[in-house]
């Protein structure tokens, strides 16, 4: 009686602990998909693309001449444009704007320190295909996406875009101290976007 | 908490051996193949012995070498029944030994999900805090538009700086009126490497100095002037955990390093600066009196504008 009653006793115990086991296994099973689950958003925070790669090629008698290549997500190069500017620091403005789960920058103009934006050059012609901006082109994009991001370009270069919740400009141009010591001749500098909305410049 | 789990690993290092080559023996194919081989080779083992021994006694009886048929397959059976009245007789031990084999395995499972337990708690704290402090933002400054005229396409506005120093809205402003409703604010950004951002060592730096309009260039643009008692411009004015990592104790000390950092880009790079250049975001849409806008600093880099709800 005594045995069976210890047995009993053992087999209680044994039994909690295989439940308690159990609950550990199908919570680790979660963890391992909270896990991904924040993998995968720092993947997406840490996103950038380069819409734009740019060399400042000569600066004379208050002019400068700069080199502009534009890129798809692909990172492959889907056009390009010299420009010669009065002024001495060049200006990207981007139209930036929410889509999906990110921000998404559309180079709108080039100007300088001298010209007004207004007076800029707009570039979407420069990376235009067939109605849509080619800098936001990646392979194997669903038609949801390319028709959204169609119809938001369509927008944002007819101007109208009073009706588009989230959007704002956002220019960036290199630091005077660059320009003043022309450490931007003949350099590259890549302009990335981030899915959080920020733009940055940075030299290759 | 973290010693019991040191002390389980310990355990663990030394019973996971076990375990596997016991989950192997048992459970794969390769191991089963193995086990039954070894079993054979016991087998073939003790009818060897016994076949040489049986050899010996024919020599010496017969004195021939060459055991007949009948005497070979009645050591094999001998045998075989020999180990399985060995087997039935320590029944006991065996059953000790297999169970004794089933805790050892069960012991290692606990100990290794209980790791992995711990291991993926510590793994989700820390891959929060990245996503937390990759996903901060900073406000630089608040813009209120105070007064907007079609007729003459001008706007007025104030300027408020965000002060780290006492984590509030400089009470002091800098009321400004511009030509144009497309309003620039020109700022210095310095982006550190992700990796600083991620483990929350510091953050990245915005200090505006310049308004500018679509109709207004930079060149005539309005400096940011705002001031504090000691004729230093707000825009200047950070607390020097701001500047964490960079070793700078004195004000003076921070100017200088940061002006060092916007001119000198391997001495940056080397204090963990990925970036810096100057942005000015800026409103699109149509504006009104009233709105007002705040100008972030996104810890991933760069600047954003949003209107204050």
């Amino acid at each position: 009686m005594r045995k069976l009653k210890n047995f009993l006793i053992f087999l209680i115990i044994i039994s909690v602990i295989g439940v308690f086991l159990y609950f550990i296994f199908l919570k680790t099973e979660t963890q391992l998909e909270k896990i991904e689950k924040l993998n995968d958003e720092i993947a997406l925070l840490k996103t950038e693309y380069q819409p734009i790669k740019f060399k400042v090629t000569h600066r004379q008698n208050g002019q400068t001449t700069v080199l502009v290549k534009f890129f798809n997500l692909e990172s492959q190069e889907v056009g390009k444009q010299e420009f010669t500017l009065k002024g001495t620091i060049v200006s990207f403005d981007f139209m930036v704007v929410q889509f999906d789960n990110g921000y998404l920058a559309l180079p709108y103009k080039i100007f300088t320190d001298e010209i007004e934006a207004v007076s800029g050059i707009e570039l979407y012609q420069f990376y235009e295909k067939n109605g849509f901006p080619q800098t936001l082109f990646k392979k194997d994009a669903s038609n949801d996406y390319n028709n959204g991001v169609k119809a938001l370009f369509d927008k944002i270069k007819s101007g109208n875009i009073n009706d588009i919740e989230n959007i704002f400009g956002s220019m960036v141009q290199n630091n005077s101290s660059v320009v003043t010591n022309n450490r931007d001749i003949d350099q590259w500098f890549k302009i990335i976007s981030h899915t959080a909305g920020g733009i940055e410049i940075i030299e290759e | 908490m973290d010693k019991s789990l040191e002390i389980l690993q310990k355990i663990n290092w030394f019973i996971k051996p076990i375990s596997d080559f016991i989950i192997f023996i048992f459970t794969t194919k390769l191991g089963i193949i193995l086990f039954i081989l070894s079993i054979l080779f016991f087998l073939w083992l003790s009818v060897y012995n016994n076949l040489k021994q049986r050899k010996l006694i024919y020599k010496t009886a017969t004195n021939s070498t060459k055991i007949p048929l009948t005497d070979f397959f009645a050591v094999i059976t001998e045998e075989i029944i020999k180990i399985f009245t060995k087997i039935i007789s320590n029944i006991t031990v065996l059953i000790v030994v297999l169970f004794l084999m089933l805790a050892i395995v069960g012991l290692s499972t606990t100990f290794t999900t209980l790791n992995n337990f711990f291991t993926n708690q510590q793994k989700i704290k820390e891959l929060s805090l990245v996503v937390k402090n990759l996903n901060q933002k900073y406000k630089v400054a608040k813009i209120e538009i105070l007064e907007f005229n079609p007729r003459t396409d001008t706007t007025k506005l104030n300027v408020k700086f965000f002060d780290y120093a006492s984590n509030s809205y400089i009470p002091k402003n800098q009321t400004i009126t511009i030509p144009g409703h497309d309003i620039y604010f020109l700022t210095y950004v310095m982006n550190f490497g992700y990796s600083e951002i991620e483990n929350g060592e510091n953050i990245n730096i915005a200090i505006p100095y310049l308004i500018f309009s679509e109709k207004l260039a930079q060149s005539s643009g309005i400096h940011l002037n705002l001031k504090d008692d000691d004729g230093v411009p707000y825009i200047f004015h950070r607390d020097t955990s701001d500047l964490y990592g960079v070793q700078i104790d004195t004000y003076n000390k921070n100017m200088k390093q940061i002006i060092e950092y916007m001119n000198n880009p391997n001495i940056a790079r080397k204090a963990g600066i990925r970036s810096s250049y100057s942005a000015a975001p800026h409103f699109v849409k149509a504006l009104r009196a009233g709105q007002t806008f705040v100008i972030w600093i996104e810890q991933t880099g760069g600047l954003v504008i949003k209107q204050d709800d």
